[in-house]
């Protein structure tokens, strides 16, 4: 799964650890995110997309092979 | 809705930690046919006609409980920063671990032989805790190490 979160970040000039603690999880979960070795929960991809303030679809995006 | 995970405080962790060094200590020098002190003590439980009624070794039984607990708490306590990845990486080492054990079992059926195969039964027990400690914390570290 592809995702802009690291985009999303810069957009808002927040750290991974601002944006870990805004959804409850810790700073290496949002670091595995962003490097695609780690594909979260339905609940925590629409906590970091609510987050952002965009459908959870325009943050994390199905590939081919998913 | 939360899903219960079951785990202890971090604290216990370092309980466990703690408890870890003296209990396997005293299970190598077993191993090791090691004299350790001989304190007979009324005992009762399970045995060939079912209930046992007699003497056990308070050392021997005390350290085989303290390791087994010591294991217990470093395996079962939650982590300082617990969370959804983390508990994905505990999933994957119970697995792993599982089929490790699995097969150092399969090969005990195979080639262990005679009573020694029962004292095998009981260590890999503890090495179902043990590469289940190895690989979370191993993984764990490497994950960790991603961040510098």
């Amino acid at each position: 799964m592809r995702n802009t979160v690291k985009v999303e970040r810069a957009v808002k000039d927040i750290t991974q650890q601002d944006l870990a603690a805004a959804v409850g999880v810790s700073r290496q979960t949002i670091n595995s995110i962003e490097a695609g070795r780690y594909v979260p929960s339905a609940v925590l991809a629409m906590k970091i997309a609510r987050y952002f303030g965009k459908p959870t679809e325009s943050i994390f995006e199905l590939e081919e092979n998913d | 809705m939360k899903p219960k995970n079951y785990l202890l405080p971090y604290s216990c962790k370092k309980v466990g930690m703690w408890m870890f060094l003296p209990f396997a200590a005293l299970c190598i020098c077993a191993l090791l046919d090691v004299k350790l002190p001989d304190i007979e003590v009324p005992w009762i439980g399970l045995g060939d006609n079912f209930f046992y009624h007699g003497t056990a070794n308070l050392v021997a039984e005390v350290t085989m409980t303290g390791f087994l607990v010591s294991l217990s708490l470093i395996a079962l306590s939650r982590e300082k920063d617990e969370d959804e990845m983390t508990g994905q990486i505990r999933m994957q080492s119970f697995v792993w671990s599982l089929w490790f054990t699995s097969f150092v079992l399969a090969l005990g059926i195979l080639f262990v032989m005679g009573l020694i195969f029962l004292d095998f039964v009981l260590a890999a027990i503890y090495l179902f805790y043990i590469v289940y400690i190895l690989k979370f914390n191993l993984t764990m570290r490497s994950v960790r190490r991603e961040l510098k």
